[in-house]
């Protein structure tokens, strides 16, 4: 029978699950947050087998690793490891030659230098502020009235960026609001709000470095205006992954539990 | 760590007695009528009564000619001190007042009592670490912005409060920045004495920079024979400078030594002694006899094969003047860490013998010395200035990790911060930043300095303490 | 409302405006400058222009702390920052002076982080003797052969004298319309007459020619006598942002004369026309901004400033200095103290290089006015 190695991402917002087999990624998963972690991961990882006819429960899962915030809530796990080491974990599986990682979670921001090996060799973090997070871009799309995505696709079209601070996510709501009100160009403002971001992430990846390859994770790799604003400002080109950027850090984690099973074993 | 045996006890004992002598001298000389009057007209005297405890605080833990090299220097700079203070007791008609970076070399072979009002900023606060803040309180009060740096802030408070003695001429110059440069128009007020005021261009390592400073200290010669009794004797200036260079040669040859892993002395014995001697008594016999002794402690060292530290694991290059009111940082990471400082950018530069063949090439040697002094040579000019230097001294004295002492006054390296991390980076150099204050604990007291270190040693070097402080 | 002021409102909205755009169709280098001491007229020969460096709204210097620090003064780091954001991009090259310890950091900074294909720091002495004197022409040459080597710019004295004569008659005009704020019912504000003499410094020569003849015309043809409770001198160093003057004049000031960097002081006092046009230069360079970083010359400088003082008819001097700014900062201090020495009301000012606290400002200069019983 195939052995498979699960990683579970519980995160502030989602629940993300992927499981590898021998050749490769066989199931993933990405599903809304429930308030108890530990019922994240098993709807998160039910979803990840239902393309994986062998795999009947989850304890048929050979080793598993559990990550992200409410990694230690997860009774399953065989053990948890920081979702920085599963990130850059992860990122280091799609390509090895990923040097720098920024990962735009719900609720921080990372930057992450990778040694040769994929393992961590610095990092640093911005948990302690939403702005720039994935809730302040929830938050900015409310005062839009658009979806994320929408929103995202709007600052494509700005002609000239409007600066937001965004030193705080409190303020940069009431200074966007007032740009609206006094009828500045959408487009324009949320670039502005793309561009504020993209700020912060300057200055938590020069503590870390740029080193190229730079990659993006998170649920924030998505938003197409925030990686062209962050190629803008980085001035460095941001590769794609091959995978769903928002699955990485699970990816990370079950690449470490088959690691951690043959050590095991 | 080192253990301290009875020998060692009985060395330090012995150089704290003759700071007392020294002192009890000082003031038979100056009889004790003039001597109350003058603690009471200098209050700071006080606190360099406290030179004992300097002593007690850098022996803690050394032993053998570690232990001697630094008593010893502790004791020499208090003779020295000593003579200074001589001046404003007993040449009052020829005292010059004068910043860092102008030579007195030059006001000595003038027949002039030279006064730096920053070697109180600098002395103080290492005798009590909270010494000059009364007087950066009294400078900010005055009106002077609270981010200038706080050296030139104390010299502006100490201004104020009339506890500089009264010169008959003040000289300095717009070194080594804008802080210390601007810091003389109070002193020039307080004082009311004139003032001449040296300029040294950006590229000072241009040949040109070099004559057209030589023309500014003939300017300097000429003024303070207008202005002073003293008299240009160049003759005197030649037996100066070539008493600087004697010095210079035994410097070199510390530093040769020293560059060699393990070193048979470190940290205060090589950068207290070039602070002090190169920069306040250079071309003095005596401060050349001190660096003779130096070498003949760290050559007995080395043919024995004994080191500074019994077991050096980490060599550490300090950045930037040393942690003034903190000045047992590398006493405590000695002991805690096995880390020694074998060199500073204060005390390391690479200039040449002055040249005593005529006026004018000592004059430019002596002019490049300041254009290149303490701090100058990094802060001003181009940022090659800063780096190379800092790269060279890691190759050159084998170098482990950088330690910045981060001075939140000093402009000019706060706004290079970011390029040497990225420097130190590239070229896998473990960084340090302490983030401090140079004369005012309350910024960042002596503990958070040493927390930091504790920090960048468990997270970066992956060690941990081998005692708690 | 004079006519012209709104249009010269957008040429300082954006570094990039519509003239020098312009100009730069036509052919034209536009190179970046900071710091009054930056001799343009060098930068006004051929096909070269200079833009003083300005960083209008900016929102914030994080990119630029990050380099600088946050302890460098703002006008330093907003410069930075748009230089990060690539708003100077369409600049040909960069020019500084050796004149304080931020900018020559920021000199450093840009050139690490940008790599500028020309980018020069001019290296002025602190004093002025004859062996200064001589430095400067020494350098200012050097600069003229960097000019020639990478633009192809041939700076000889011909063309320097010539690009002096067409400074000169800016100058003029200039001078002509601050001659006017005298009067007892000066016929603009200050804040107009601060639109237009920062217009004049991020516009090719021609153009600037242009906006102070157009300005004079119109306010001789129209002019506003604004209101006003007290005529004030604004003193400080690198103040580009003219709505600072409008809060100020908000509260019933008139600006009628200034010593600032970036204000009349520059620009009022023609070049003389005789002898070698390096040193015409260089004398200026080291004469004209009066900043206190020379080392010697406070008395001069505080004579100066007295002497606006009554040619003006100032009723209170108001001394704005960009904080973290050592020169200003001491300096500052020490003319306080001088000025009210003499009995003259004296408004200090700290700041940032971008418009902040507003209120407090418009407080501020509220409650001065009132101590002068005005």
């Amino acid at each position: 029978m195939v052995r498979y190695f699960a990683g579970c991402d519980i995160g502030s917002t989602t629940g993300k699950a992927v499981i590898i087999g021998e050749n490769g990624i066989a199931g993933q998963s990405i599903v809304p947050r429930e308030i108890d972690p530990e019922e994240t991961a098993r709807v998160a990882l039910s979803e990840a087998m239902k393309t994986i006819d062998e795999l009947k429960s989850y304890k048929d899962i050979a080793y598993l690793v559990g990550t992200g915030y409410g990694r230690s809530e997860i009774p399953f796990a065989h053990e948890n490891i920081s979702e920085i080491s599963c990130h850059a974990m992860g990122a280091y599986y799609c390509d090895t030659s990923i040097k720098t990682i920024v990962d735009i979670g719900g609720q921080d921001v990372k930057g992450i230098a990778l040694g040769d090996d994929g393992s961590v060799k610095e990092f640093v973090m911005n948990d302690k502020c939403a702005a720039g997070t994935g809730r302040f871009f929830e938050a900015m799309s409310r005062i839009f009235r658009m979806e994320l995505q929408e929103f995202s696709e709007l600052s494509l079209k700005a002609k000239r960026a409007i600066p937001v601070t965004a030193q705080c996510s409190v303020f940069a709501e009431s200074e966007v609001i007032s740009l609206l009100a006094r009828k500045n160009p959408p487009e324009d403002i949320a670039a502005g709000v793309q561009g504020a971001v993209a700020k912060r992430c300057f200055v938590l990846l020069k503590r870390v470095g740029i080193t190229p390859k730079v990659t993006i994770t998170g649920g924030c790799a998505k938003n197409r205006g925030l990686v062209k604003e962050l190629e803008k400002v980085l001035r460095v080109e941001i590769a794609p992954l091959s995978v769903d950027p928002q699955i990485i850090g699970a990816l990370g984690a079950a690449v470490y539990a088959r690691k951690r099973s043959s050590v095991a074993v | 760590m080192a253990e301290i045996t009875v020998a060692d006890r009985v060395v330090s004992g012995k150089y704290k007695a003759l700071n007392l002598l020294s002192i009890a001298k000082m003031g038979i000389k100056n009889g004790p009528y003039d001597m109350a009057r003058d603690l009471i007209r200098y209050p700071w005297l006080w606190e360099l009564l406290k030179v004992n405890r300097l002593i007690t605080k850098l022996t803690d833990g050394r032993s053998g000619n570690y232990r001697k090299a630094i008593s010893m220097l502790i004791h020499e700079v208090t003779k020295e001190v000593i003579n200074l203070l001589e001046g404003i007791y007993f040449r009052k008609d020829r005292l010059v007042l004068h910043e860092d970076m102008v030579p007195p070399e030059i006001l000595r072979a003038m027949g002039l009592s030279p006064w730096m009002p920053e070697v109180l900023g600098i002395l103080l606060p290492m005798l009590e670490p909270r010494a000059m803040e009364p007087y950066i309180d009294v400078a900010e009060n005055e009106g002077v912005p609270p981010d200038v740096c706080s050296l030139p802030k104390a010299v502006i408070g100490m201004t104020q409060k009339n506890f500089l003695p009264p010169a008959i001429a003040v000289v300095t110059s717009n070194l080594p920045c804008d802080g210390g440069m601007t810091s003389y128009l109070y002193v020039e007020k307080k004082t009311n004495a004139p003032v001449f005021r040296l300029d040294i261009p950006h590229n000072f390592k241009e040949a040109r920079a070099e004559k057209y400073f030589a023309q500014e200290l003939r300017r300097m010669i000429q003024w303070l024979e207008a202005h002073t009794p003293g008299r240009m004797d160049w003759d005197r200036l030649k037996s100066i400078c070539e008493e600087r260079n004697k010095m210079q040669e035994y410097e070199l040859e510390l530093w040769d030594m020293v560059s060699q892993r393990p070193a048979p002395l470190s940290a205060e014995a090589v950068y207290l002694a070039h602070l002090w001697f190169f920069n306040v008594c250079s071309g003095l016999k005596s401060a050349t006899k001190v660096f003779k002794k130096l070498v003949e402690l760290a050559k007995e060292n080395r043919d024995k094969g004994v080191s500074a530290l019994p077991d050096e694991k980490y060599r550490a290059l300090l950045w930037n003047p040393p942690t003034l009111h903190a000045m047992d940082l590398f006493v405590w990471a000695e002991k805690n860490f096995g880390v020694t400082c074998v060199m500073d950018s204060m005390t390391f530069n690479r200039l040449p013998f002055i040249n005593t063949s005529s006026e004018e090439s000592m004059l430019i040697g002596i002019g490049r010395n300041i254009m290149n002094g303490p701090m100058a040579r990094h802060t001003r000019g181009p940022i090659e200035n800063y780096f190379d230097d800092m790269f060279y001294i890691i190759k050159h004295f084998n170098v482990d990790m950088l330690w910045m002492a981060g001075h939140i006054g000093c402009k000019n390296t706060q706004a290079l911060n970011t390029i040497m991390r990225e420097k130190c980076r590239e070229a896998g150099v473990p960084l340090l930043i302490i983030d401090y204050d140079l004369s005012d604990t309350r910024i960042v007291p002596r503990e958070g300095i040493f927390s930091q270190v504790e920090h960048f040693m468990e997270n970066v070097m992956g060690v941990h303490s081998q005692m708690t402080a | 409302m004079i006519g012209a002021t709104m249009d010269l409102q957008k040429l300082l909205d954006e570094p990039l405006n519509q003239l020098v755009e312009d100009a730069i169709e036509k052919g034209m280098l536009p190179v970046g400058y900071a710091c009054s001491m930056v001799p343009e007229v060098l930068l006004s020969i051929g096909k070269l222009f200079p833009v003083r460096l300005r960083a209008p709204n900016v929102a914030g210097t994080e990119m630029a702390d990050v380099y600088l620090s946050s302890v460098i003064c703002s006008l330093s780091r907003s410069l930075l920052e748009f230089a990060l954001e690539g708003k100077y991009s369409f600049l040909k090259g960069f020019v500084f002076t050796a004149s304080c310890d931020h900018l020559r950091r920021l000199n450093d900074n840009l050139r690490y982080c940008e790599k500028p294909e020309f980018i020069d720091i001019l290296d002025i002495p602190h004093k002025i003797t004859d062996e200064a004197v001589q430095w400067t022409i020494d350098e200012l040459r050097r600069f003229a052969q960097q000019l020639k080597s990478h633009f192809g710019v041939d700076a000889g004295n011909e063309n320097v004298m010539e690009a002096i004569r067409r400074r000169n008659i800016l100058n003029t005009l200039l001078r002509r319309i601050n001659d006017l704020r005298k009067s007892q019912n000066p016929p603009f504000s200050g804040t107009q007459y601060h639109r237009l003499i920062m217009a004049t410094q991020v516009v090719p020569p021609d153009d600037a020619i242009n906006l102070a003849s157009e300005f004079l015309e119109s306010v001789t043809r129209n002019a506003e006598h604004p209101r006003f409770r007290a005529r004030v001198m604004l003193v400080g160093g690198n103040l580009d942002d003219p709505s600072y003057t409008e809060i100020i004049e908000s509260q019933g000031a008139l600006v009628v004369a200034d010593r600032y960097c970036t204000g009349s002081f520059p620009a009022l006092e023609p070049y003389a026309l005789e002898g070698d046009p390096y040193e015409i230069l260089a004398r200026r360079v080291l004469t004209i901004t009066r900043c206190p970083r020379m080392m010697e010359g406070f008395p001069v400088r505080l004579e100066y400033i007295m002497n606006l003082y009554r040619e003006y008819a100032v009723d209170g001097i108001i001394i704005e200095s960009i904080k973290f700014c050592d020169t200003w900062g001491v300096e500052t201090s020490a003319l306080v103290s001088r000025l009210r020495e003499r009995g003259i009301p004296v408004l200090r000012l700290e700041r940032e290089y971008h418009q902040s606290g507003e209120g407090q400002l418009r407080t501020r200069v509220q409650a001065f006015l009132e101590s002068m019983g005005k």
